[in-house]
Parts: C-alpha cells; structure tokens; sequence
C-alpha cells in the first residue's frame, strides 16, 4: 500500500492576522459568520464555532505589546462572552447572537482605541509608517 | 453604337421601361450582362446575401463569392445540400418547390438554399472555445482589454461570473468532465496530484465546489512551478467577486438586524463590512493553497505600495497580484479618482486597476481600467 498523497499546496492551518487592522477586518468575518460560522463555500469544511475564536485569541496575541495588558485582559474576557453568546443562539432565534454581535462592536472599539493612541504617540508599524498598526 | 440623339433618349426610354435596349446589333438573344444573383425562374434579381431573409424562401444565391470559394463549401454545406440526394435533405427544405432551385454553372446540381440558412458555416473555434467557459487570463475575462485604449473602462465578459447558468443547463456528466480535464491539467503540472474525494458530488453545490477547489489548485501550481500568476488573477478576481456579493447582502440583513453598527453612516459602515470580509476571507484563501500573501511577493492583500517618486506616498489595494490590482467598492470608480490614479502611480506598475462591484448593484458592476499612457 502507498503512502497516501499530500497535496504540497494544502494548507489546512488558518491565517492569523498580525496587526490591529487585520483584527478589524477578522471581527467583520465574525459578525458575519455569527452564529454558528458553517463555511458555505466548500474550502473550509472544518470552519466553526472553536477554530474562529480560536483565530481571534491567537490574534490578541500577536498585538498583545501593541495593545498592553489591560487592553488584551479585556478583549480576552469579551471574546470568552461574545463566543458563549453565540453557542447560546446556534439557530439564531432568541437574541443572544445579537448581543454577541454587540460584544464584537466593543472589541472593535477597543481595537480602534488603540489605533488612535499608537498614532498619537507616533509609534511605528512593523513597516516604519505611522499607521496606528 | 453610332445612333442619333434622338434615337439615344428614345433607347434610353424603352431601356427604362422594359430593362432591355433596343436594337442592340450585339445581343442575339445572348445576354451580356453578368448578374451574380439571379433568378433563374424569371431572370430577375434575387436578393444578395445579407438581403430581408426573413421573409420566407426568399432564394439568394452567393454569386462571384461561391464560386471563388467553391472548394471550401464542399465540406460546409449542412443546410444546402444536393437535390440528387433526398434523403440528406432537411425536412425545411425539402418543403420547397423545385422551381426555388438555383442553378450555377460551377456546380452539377440545382441546390436548395433556405432563406434562413446562415451564410457560411465557418468551423468552430475547437479547443479554444473553451477558454470563454474556463478562463485561465484576465483577457479572456474582460473581451477586448488587450485593446482598450489606457484609461478607458472594460466590463467584464456577462457570463464569467454566472456560474449557475451554464452549468445548471449542462448535466453533471459535463461538469465531470470539466472536473477530469482540470484534473488532468494539474496532472501536467504536478504529476503526483491526485484529487481525493468522497466520489462525484450529487448536489449541484457541490459540484461548483469541486470545480473551485480544481481551478484553484491549478492556478496555484501555475504560479509554485512555474511562476505564472495569470491563472490566480482569474481566480482571485472570481473569489473576491463572490465573497463581495456575499457580504453585500450579508451586511445588508446585518443592517436590518441591528448587527452591524450604522457608524458613521449605514452605507460606509456596509462598505467597511464588505472590504474586511473580503479582504479576511482572500487571506484564509491563499494560506489553504500555500501562497504567500503578507510577504514582499508578487500577491499580496491590503498591504501597502509605494510610490518611490515621492517616497511619503503609498496606496492600499484590497489585493494585488502580479501587475494586477484589485479595489473592492460600492462606488464606481475610475481614472478620475484619486485612488486609482494612485494605484497606477505605485511602484508595482498596475497594468490594470480591476474595481469589482457587488453584482446586485447592476450590469458593468465590475470593469478593468487599463494603465494610462506615461506622459
């Protein structure tokens, strides 16, 4: 019996976003993958509810020093909430997805907050620019 | 002809009348007047080719020009056929008297000619013609974008994107086929490849799944092997396009539900939706097929270019690959505006800005801009 084939290109580890503007474009996939976050599209047949947030945490990571500690304790915390929000609504009928969603508008603000303060202090991005990045 | 003026109007006279001069010590009864398109019931004039063929069994004959290509319309007579073979007859021609025959000196036979029937049947495009169902470059995406003068906009061909169509009409034996010829592609590429899957998908999404999965996998190759990127601009372009329908009407009933923040205003916060869905989803994309599109490469999504001739400048196109940049947008956009004019500037030399519009926005929604002549 041959070793099974493995297709070179198949990359079946998710893309993390590096900066605080990837994290922003990564919570409109989460508002809009809300509730349950079932791929359609048939490239992602394994995509749910554990691999998104999961991809959201590793995320904070990456910006933890970008953000400081009371920032990511906090979007810790409420991405623990949104998720149990949204594994409380699956068929998304009792108003729990919508305050998830809402949850996710916080996130997003403190991501932005964090933008404008970086830009502020003129602190450069990984490229040299003054982005908020 | 020697004959006074008198006699000249009166000939000229009689000619009007009757189509014939009179007393023509030349004529004999031999007509010396050619007329490629005759009647040969009457002798009057048939119609040219081109003439109101609608009106039924109009006869027409091809004159001067059938007969210089007398060769080549033996093998491309389906609907004008020889009287001497009824039963190769089509049943519409058949209907027609023989008086309708036409009669030409290069030819043994009368041959019926339907009013209908097309001029030539020239052979078809082959292989090629594939290329308009599975394009593998933006030229064949975008008819006429090789020739389009710089600056000007080139819509996208009507049927690239309606996948359904084509394919709902065709049966799944043909979408296997397709799912075959594309595997066997990836095979020239990649000789190991081997599609692993559960058997042929039953459900139509499914098979439109498959066929993605193929095209993508083909264009990836395209560009690890062999440094082509002309394959993924299709392919790009095709995913940005149906993930940025998706979130229009996505971001649509998010709007509705009070998910999505109408902040500052409900259209920027939908157009803001829609370029971070997008732009997530193209990257998750091309890290499951293994390119690289956060580095310094040739395919790159929402990273920043720079216009080295005025180094504090820098544009953001929602992706970029090779000398092709892509702009997700709910406005239309063109030369005019500053983003693209800006995007041309980068140090990339964009060929093309392509601006892809949420489909449900109406026809031309998405259209290429070729780079502007330097100056």
């Amino acid at each position: 019996m041959s070793d099974p084939y493995v297709n070179p290109l198949h990359n079946p580890d998710r893309y993390i976003p590096v900066s605080l503007s990837e994290i922003n474009d990564f919570l409109a996939s989460l508002l809009g993958g809300a509730p349950t976050f079932v791929d359609d599209s048939g490239f992602f047949p394994n995509r749910n509810i554990n691999t998104e947030f999961a991809v959201l945490l590793a995320a904070f990571d990456n910006v933890r020093g970008k953000l400081g500690e009371d920032r990511y304790a906090k979007l810790i915390d409420l991405a623990a909430r949104t998720k149990a929000l949204f594994l409380a609504d699956p068929n998304d009928d009792n108003g729990k997805t919508l305050e998830g969603c809402k949850l996710i508008w916080e996130i997003e603000d403190i991501i932005q907050d964090a933008r404008k303060r970086r830009v502020k202090a003129k602190l450069k991005d990984d490229e040299g620019e003054v982005t908020g990045d | 002809m020697d004959i006074s003026a008198q006699d000249r109007r009166r000939a000229f006279s009689h000619w009007m009348r009757t189509g014939i001069w009179p007393g023509d010590p030349d004529a004999d009864g031999i007509e010396h007047k050619f007329n490629p398109y005759h009647d040969p019931r009457n002798g009057q004039f048939t119609f040219a080719p081109g003439g109101p063929r609608s009106l039924s069994h109009v006869i027409i004959s091809h004159g001067r020009r059938e007969r210089r290509n007398a060769a080549a319309s033996a093998s491309q007579t389906t609907n004008r056929v020889d009287h001497s073979a009824p039963a190769s007859i089509p049943a519409v021609v058949r209907d027609v008297p023989a008086t309708q025959a036409v009669y030409r000196p290069s030819e043994n036979a009368a041959r019926f000619i339907p009013a209908s029937s097309s001029r030539d049947r020239r052979p078809t495009r082959g292989s090629n013609s594939g290329a308009f169902r599975d394009p593998m470059t933006l030229e064949q995406v975008f008819p006429g974008l090789r020739n389009a003068p710089a600056g000007g906009i080139v819509a996208v061909a009507d049927t690239f994107f309606d996948l359904t169509g084509p394919a709902r009409a065709a049966n799944a034996a043909i979408v296997q086929n397709w799912s075959n010829r594309l595997v066997e592609q990836i095979k020239a590429i990649e000789p190991g490849y081997r599609y692993d899957s559960f058997g042929f998908p039953q459900s139509f999404q499914g098979q439109m799944q498959q066929l993605d999965m193929l095209r993508w996998t083909r264009a990836s190759l395209f560009l690890s092997r062999k440094n082509e990127l002309r394959p993924l601009q299709v392919e790009a372009l095709r995913f940005i396009q149906s993930r940025t329908d998706r979130a229009y009407t996505d971001g649509l009933k998010l709007l509705q539900a009070g998910k999505l923040r109408p902040r500052p205003t409900a259209p920027i916060a939908l157009g803001n939706y829609i370029d971070g869905w997008v732009r997530q989803e193209l990257r998750d994309q091309y890290k499951l097929f293994g390119i690289d599109a956060a580095g310094s490469g040739p395919v790159r999504v929402n990273l920043r270019e720079y216009d080295s001739s005025n180094a504090s400048i820098y544009r953001q196109p929602d992706s970029r690959v090779g000398r092709i940049a892509f702009d997700v947008t709910l406005a239309p956009k063109n030369l005019g505006t500053a983003q693209v004019k800006g995007f041309f500037s980068t140090d990339f030399k964009p060929t093309h800005v392509v601006i892809i519009r949420p489909s449900q926005l109406g026809r031309n929604h998405t259209y290429a801009i070729p780079r502007p002549e330097e100056k």
